[in-house]
């Protein structure tokens, strides 16, 4: 995109083409940014929709106190928990006590882990835990804020990031994708 | 002078190595392109357009 700068301030204005240009550069990188957190490419085609539609219509909230990036990518994630809590879904796994996944095993890597291998796992989470995940790794929230977000408890942000992990390491493992060792109870990945 | 304390939670490779994928993941759109956002967003930009904007003394003290 020429200027990004300029673009945003023709958005400002209602200008279409602008707007045109910045879905436009965007709309792959934010579309990855959904469809991390929701199941299907429908869903996540829609939250996109829902997203950047907000976005323009609020865009004179962008205070150019970040990077326009980084705030568009957050919109896509607060959209894309609102649509998980529409469904109910999210709430009701992250309460669940989800023992039957407990693994008392150590898992090492003892190969390169394929990372289209780990994004097929990662959809096979329940939404609870792929959002854990998702918040903790890869946005980078703290428990303490994650919890805030989700209106849970820290501590259950933190043991549904454990159990994910581990559940994460059991799908991998049956794919193939990392080696298991009978040890101490810890996972190292 | 009272110091900020920021809590530090570790990021261990697989964390880095997620955040690293995560960041980097494409997808290429191919059940909505943008006229379908632009259908939808017009009326409200629209809208936005012809409400007047609201200044600090208006209403309530214009009326006094």
């Amino acid at each position: 995109m020429v200027n990004e700068k300029e673009m945003i301030a023709r958005c400002l204005e209602g200008d279409r083409q602008a707007q045109k240009a910045i879905y436009e550069h965007y709309c792959g990188k934010m579309l990855g940014v959904c469809f991390r957190y929701l199941r299907t490419i429908e869903d996540a085609e829609d939250v996109l929709q829902d997203a950047f539609i907000s976005a323009f219509s609020n865009i004179h909230q962008y205070r150019y106190d970040g990077s326009f990036e980084a705030w568009l990518r957050k919109l896509m994630v607060n959209t894309s928990l609102n649509h998980l809590h529409k469904n109910r879904r999210l709430r009701e796994q992250l309460e669940l006590e989800a023992v039957e996944y407990y693994i008392s095993e150590d898992v090492e890597t003892d190969a390169q882990l394929h990372a289209k291998d780990i994004f097929e796992t990662l959809k096979a989470l329940p939404d609870g835990y792929r959002t854990v995940i998702n918040l903790y790794s890869i946005e980078g929230y703290s428990h303490k804020e994650i919890g805030e977000i989700l209106g849970i408890n820290e501590s259950t942000s933190r043991s549904q990031y454990t159990r994910a992990r581990m559940l994460l390491a059991r799908l991998l493992t049956a794919k193939g994708q990392i080696a298991t060792s009978h040890n101490n109870g810890k996972i190292v990945f | 002078m009272m110091q900020n304390q920021i809590t530090v939670e570790e990021r261990d490779i697989f964390d880095q190595m997620l955040k690293q994928l995560g960041e980097n993941l494409d997808v290429t759109p191919k059940g909505i392109d943008w006229d379908k956002i632009n259908n939808e967003l017009k009326p409200i930009i629209e809208n936005q357009k012809n409400t007047p904007k609201r200044t600090k003394d208006h209403g309530s003290q214009q009326a006094r």
